[in-house]
């Protein structure tokens, strides 16, 4: 029986995983290995030997823990300010900082360009503020620009994860700690820090993971002198077709995630603790000192120029009439202009796979609501299961599993899709179902990471209390758990949605070129040249901007079950 | 200002003096004022929501004050973070620190204070000791029963030596006989311990059980202070007898000296010339004999009867006035519906509010 | 309200997947116009019309499968060649024309059409792969710099290495960029495998800047659009796109490209019939479809690529702002297969260590 039961909330995630994605992988992965001179092992020899791919791996390290410590850094006080303030505009906030999440590389980069590029806003006001020839700050292709664009990406994981479970966190347990003679920061070392430690543990993996694989943020703005096993797996593959040895980097990439995520799992399983949950209602004060006033104003302006900034000068550049800013007198006043969101609804070149920003908007959203679906239909049994019975060996042996899809190369994936779903009964080569249940795979392991905790800090005593009252697991499920997860599954929900919305490195291998999504038309017009061409991009990306805003927005408001029920 | 007077103040303890707190549109505290004299064990007593945990947490510093003062020993508390009151908060639900075994629980506050760590673990072997749970340092707490975790969190707070230890609804989540039993024996150790003591409750036989004084709070104000017995004996508003169970009123006027209500016109001593136009009058439960006893008699119908152990409560109509009445249950009462004639004395039955 | 548009949209898919079903792929029945699926990279474009035009006539449906760029596209096709995932496959250049060879992913066809083609774009003998367009990588400068400056563009590569043009041009890196590695390659043509490696030491010591992308480089440093780099590799193409996608209308490019002798790389992009179709006839009509004047001429304004076939006639725009080179370095494909890795490895070692 307690083999059995886990077993059953395992079928479905499980399932999913081996047909969407261990069987592409693994047949991807095998394809290229055969290709191998001298054998498979021979290969994984020399690659591990190699002083280059020594380099590559160490860099991809220190690179994902430096950007993790410092995201955590960075959104740990944003998280407390979310967690115990209450004030207007924080939902606006929350889904503000979250947009950054879905922005494409190319775009981002852009922004950044614009804020902190040679001739962007930042550098052209202190030049002529302190009348300096050259830009004096040197962002772009700098280690600092990778680090700082891992933050603005990763930075709302931190808000979400850790503020979410934070807010729920009975703030009597600091007052005990206070009234026992310790100071704001033994009760912060002491107390909080322990109490969060399995969200920041979650926050802190889903980051290290994305840092570690990351690919367009180091492509792009880290320039050609810095390169993450992602990188050079995408050089091996596309640019030399030396698929064994991108075989063998890949699974020198999922091995780390898997031994990461392993060390993980033992470190969450001892910090987790059954804790009361309160309602963010109860938890939340106002801020009525002026040093609480100082703190949010401050936060809140640090993260919104952290998280928008770049974003705002992509929407400003959506606006902005190239011709008259183009002048090289430096600043100037620029010719405000809606031509390029006219241009977009026009078909001018009566091309076949035009697609309107409407409709991009429709398939996006269609997609990531399929997604929002489907990762919450296989998440949530597989959350589940892990919280209630930690230690099921069952569970001790697959939650780690759980993680690889993150650590996977998209490109190894990719064509391990293309290559495998191409047979009767999954012949879904050119279904549009190939989109979404990706970014399921993508969307999975964030699901569960923000269920899990949440699900694991309810009392068993409450569920208990329930069955002894005649709940069935079923009514439990729903009187109980589901309304203390609500939150959680409103997180989740936000993360598949956001992720789906934003994705293009998977996309753009198994999308049909008839349904495009936002981020695909993006990048069409962005590689061409031409004014138009440019400034229709950024137009789409900020209306992927204001998309992703108004579908955060409006999940948030759905609030399954926060509040008066706990 | 003579020396007397000065130690007076110095051995006062807590003083609190006209606090006001809202929280933005509620008005939590409207002007309240006590003090606390030191090894004297205060209960504020009153229902949910009359402020009693936001004057708890100001008191320990957790809230900030819109106006008033407190003090110990007659220096302001104002400005002085919780950290460095020195004083003792233990929670409804303990609030227990799920991430540490019972030892690091109630050696937290001796942690912060940077005891010695051989004086530490003799001071928290003898705090564990003294709520009877010798022998549970290593345990987890996750594994302790209701009542466990109330002795550890009382260990907690009290192992540092609090200036005063305040006790919020310490007893409101145990079953009625383990709160007798610990109710006696938080009594001895306070008692043992000279400590000086806030105990919050809403249930009036915690706080005459355990208190020298009670503070009845109704509404973000003091209601009434004083002994256990003069509380009870003299409650000084309707709010405070109602709260008390004494739910006995009689609407009244005094006219030319005379004291009226529903089931009659009485004279009573004292009272003519403190009062004038309508009062609220209180009937003790106590009060009422069999017929052929006390000055007074009345005719009144049984309603309804319920048998409490020792004592048997009555429900009687008097005059279309429903009051309840309390009876030694060997009293032979006649039947529900039946006529009953009871006997009293106005001036030990009546109290006017 | 929500949940409403919920379900619109959730239906709103199911509709569109209903649609792509609808269509199966490849299974052609007696009923109904039979499926031609053609396999693209997603650079890949054309007008609906022209499309149409080739449905109506041939009673079919022609299916796109986009493939992600350029070398993921062969990559897919390669991989896959044992089950074809289409019957078509448009879409490898010559500088990977030797893996779709060597994987033997294509059937040889003799299309009529050939004859018309100048022999310059057939690189494969056997017809496996025909030319469809091309394009040539080449320097741009900013007009308005030079002018400003009343400095003349450089000539050729030789004049890169002049001390006038110091700091002045960002190239992509061959590793991760197409025309990054078309410039290179134009490199080793023009100055031999022996000269390339003191060219681009010429080039470090002249401060070149190197990014990993087109779009960076083109719209982050290219000092026309807000950069301070003045010349840049892109395309020859690129000056006649910056007048037809101007967002007003220019008199004059504000771009050009230098095409002098030897200093253009020229990229040829291949269609090609994947060995195992089941519509053979079908997939050849296609290929000769892609070549014939009606497909050649929408070419430059979907994909920004020029026609193979010289009965195509272009756009006035081209004819009066296109400069084609006349002699541009063409690579060997089966050279460029052998020393790829090599070359970039070198020129890696040379230009980032």
């Amino acid at each position: 029986m307690k083999f059995v039961k886990p077993l059953l909330l395992w079928l479905a995630p499980l399932t999913f995983l081996a047909v969407f994605y261990f069987y592409p992988l693994a047949n991807i992965l095998s394809l290229s290995l055969e290709r191998a001179e001298g054998g498979a092992l021979v290969t994984f020899g020399e690659a591990l030997k190699s002083a280059a791919v020594q380099h590559v791996l160490w860099f991809t390290i220190w690179q994902a823990a430096l950007s993790m410590l410092l995201t955590l850094l960075v959104g740990l006080p944003g998280a407390y300010l979310l967690a115990r303030y209450q004030f207007r505009g924080k939902s606006l906030l929350r889904a503000l900082t979250g947009v950054a999440f879905v922005m494409p590389t190319l775009v981002v980069a852009a922004g950044f360009n614009a804020l902190l590029g040679p001739k962007g806003w930042v550098n052209l006001g202190l030049m002529s503020l302190f009348h300096l020839e050259q830009a004096p700050i040197a962002f772009i292709n700098t280690l600092g620009a990778i680090l700082v664009a891992h933050i603005f990406y990763n930075v709302s994981i931190v808000l979400r994860l850790v503020g979410d479970f934070w807010a729920r966190l009975d703030p009597r347990l600091e007052q005990a700690a206070r009234s026992l003679g310790a100071n704001r920061w033994q009760t912060f070392r002491q107390v909080t820090l322990p109490l969060l430690a399995p969200a920041i543990l979650a926050a802190a993996l889903l980051i290290f993971i994305f840092d570690f694989t990351s690919f367009g943020v180091v492509l792009v703005l880290g320039g050609p002198r810095y390169a993450t096993l992602e990188v050079e797996i995408y050089y091996q593959t596309i640019s030399l077709f030396n698929l064994p040895l991108a075989a063998v980097l890949s699974l020198v990439q999922l091995a780390c995630t898997l031994a990461l995520t392993l060390t993980y799992s033992r470190l969450a399983a001892r910090l987790s603790h059954p804790l009361r949950q309160k309602s963010q209602a109860a938890t939340q004060k106002r801020l009525t000192t002026w040093r609480t006033r100082l703190f949010a104003g401050l936060m809140i302006g640090f993260l919104l120029i952290l998280t928008t900034a770049p974003l705002l000068a992509l929407a400003a550049r959506s606006v902005t009439s190239p011709s008259a800013e183009r002048t090289r007198a430096g600043l100037l006043v620029p010719g405000f202009t809606l031509g390029f969101y006219r241009a977009l609804t026009l078909n001018e070149q009566q091309s076949l796979f035009y697609a309107p920003p409407s409709t991009a908007v429709a398939i996006s959203l269609g997609y990531a609501d399929v997604t929002v679906v489907l990762a919450l239909l296989i998440g949530l049994p597989a959350a589940w299961a892990l919280s209630h019975h930690q230690k099921s060996k069952i569970n001790q042996a697959l939650d780690p599993i759980l993680m690889l899809p993150l650590g996977t190369s998209a490109v190894t994936l990719g064509l391990g899709f293309i290559i495998t779903l191409d047979a009767p009964p999954l012949d879904l080569r050119a279904s549009p179902w190939l989109v979404p249940l990706a970014h399921t795979l993508v969307a999975f392991p964030f699901v569960v990471r923000s269920l899990t905790p949440a699900l694991r800090s309810i009392q068993p005593r409450l569920r208990q209390a329930a069955a002894v009252l005649g709940a069935s697991p079923g009514q439990v499920l729903r009187a109980i758990d589901l309304p203390l997860v609500g939150r959680a599954l409103l997180v989740a929900a936000t993360f598949a949605f956001t992720i789906s919305i934003g994705e293009f490195g998977a996309t753009a291998l198994v999308a049909r070129p008839e349904y495009p999504t936002i981020p695909m038309v993006i990048y069409r017009y962005l590689s061409r040249p031409g004014g138009l061409n440019y400034g229709q991009a950024m137009a789409l990306s900020t209306i992927l901007m204001l998309t992703t805003l108004v579908g955060m927005l409006a999940i948030e408001r759905l609030r399954v079950g926060d509040g008066h029920e706990f | 200002m003579n020396f007397e007077h000065k130690m007076e103040q110095l051995m006062r303890g807590l003083s609190i003096a006209n606090l006001h707190k809202s929280f933005g549109e509620t008005l939590a505290l409207r002007g309240v004022s006590f003090e606390i004299a030191q090894g004297e064990i205060v209960a504020l007593l009153g229902p949910s929501g009359c402020g009693k945990s936001t004057l708890l947490s100001l008191i320990a510093g957790l809230e900030i004050p819109d106006q008033g003062e407190i003090g110990w020993n007659g220096a302001s508390l104002g400005g002085i973070p919780p950290h460095k009151r020195a004083f003792g908060l233990m929670f409804q639900d303990y609030m227990l620190f799920p991430h540490k075994n019972v030892g690091s629980n109630v050696a937290f506050g001796l942690e912060m204070a940077h005891w010695a760590q051989g004086k530490m673990e003799a001071r928290v072997a003898e705090t564990l000791e003294m709520v009877g749970l010798s022998g549970y340092t290593k345990r987890d707490v996750s594994t302790l029963s209701g009542g466990e975790q109330q002795r550890v969190a009382l260990a907690r707070a009290l192992a540092p030596h609090p200036r005063l230890l305040m006790l919020d609804e310490p007893l409101g989540a145990l079953d009625r006989a383990l709160r007798e039993r610990l109710l006696v024996e938080l009594g001895q150790i306070l008692r043992a311990m000279k400590q000086t003591a806030l105990y919050v409750t809403h249930d009036q036989e915690e706080a005459f059980a355990l208190a020298d004084r009670v503070v009845v709070m109704d509404q973000g104000q003091v209601a009434q202070i004083g002994t256990p017995q003069e509380i009870y004996r003299r409650p000084t508003s309707v709010f405070v007898a109602q709260f008390l169970g004494l739910g006995n009123i009689l609407a009244g006027k005094i006219h030319n000296g005379k004291l009226q209500t529903k089931i009659g016109e009485f004279e009573i001593g004292g009272f003519e010339t403190r009062k004038d136009g309508s009062v609220s009058v209180m009937v003790r439960p106590d009060a009422m004999r069999l017929e052929g006893m006390g000055s007074h008699q009345v005719n009144g119908i049984i309603c309804g009867q319920v048998f409490r152990g020792s004592l048997c409560r009555v429900q009687i109509e008097i005059q279309g006035a429903l009051l309840t009445f309390e009876f030694p249950s060997a009293t032979p009462l006649p039947k529900t519906g039946e006529t009953i004639r009871l006997g009293f004395d106005p001036e030990e039955a009546f109290l006017i509010l | 309200m929500k949940t409403k548009f919920f379900i619109i949209r959730l239906l709103f898919f199911l509709f569109l997947t209903a649609c792509s079903t609808a269509e199966p792929a490849s299974t052609n029945t007696a009923v109904g116009p039979l499926t031609l699926t053609v396999m693209v990279h997603d650079s890949f474009a054309v007008s609906d019309d022209v499309i149409a035009a080739f449905e109506q006539a041939n009673n079919v449906k022609v299916q796109f499968l986009a493939s992600g760029d350029a070398g993921s596209a062969v990559n897919k096709a390669a991989l896959s060649k044992e089950a074809p995932l289409a019957d078509v496959f448009y879409g490898v250049d010559n500088t990977f024309l030797s893996r779709a060879l060597d994987e033997g992913i294509f059937e040889p066809y003799n299309s009529p059409l050939l004859e018309k083609i100048p022999a310059q774009f057939k690189l494969d003998p056997l017809n496996q792969a025909l030319p469809v367009d091309f394009g040539d990588v080449c320097l741009n400068y900013d007009v308005s710099y030079f002018s400003e400056k009343n400095l003349t563009p450089p000539a050729n590569l030789e004049d890169l290495l002049k001390p006038a043009y110091r700091g002045l041009l960002v190239v992509e890196n061959p590793a991760t960029s197409s025309p990054g590695l078309a410039f290179l390659f134009a490199t080793i043509g023009h100055f031999g495998e022996a000269g390339y490696l003191d060219f681009w030491q010429g080039l470090v010591d002249q401060n070149v800047k190197v990014v990993n992308d087109w779009e960076t480089a083109y719209y982050t440093d290219f000092s026309r659009w807000g950069g301070q780099y003045p010349l840049v590799v892109s395309y020859g193409s690129s000056p006649p796109f910056e007048m037809i996608f101007a967002e007003e209308p220019l008199e004059a490019p504000p771009t050009a490209a230098i095409t002098t002798d030897g200093s253009c790389f020229r990229q040829i992009e291949f269609v090609g019939i994947l060995k195992g179709t089941q519509n053979h006839d079908l997939a050849e009509k296609f290929v000769d479809f892609m070549l014939s004047p009606t497909f050649q001429e929408d070419i430059p304004l979907q994909m920004y690529v020029f026609p193979v076939n010289p009965d195509a006639q272009l756009d006035a725009t081209f004819v009066q702002y296109l400069s084609l080179p006349e002699n541009p370095i063409v690579l060997d494909p089966a050279e460029i297969a052998k020393h790829r890795e090599d070359w970039i490895q070198a020129w890696t070692d040379l230009v980032l260590r």
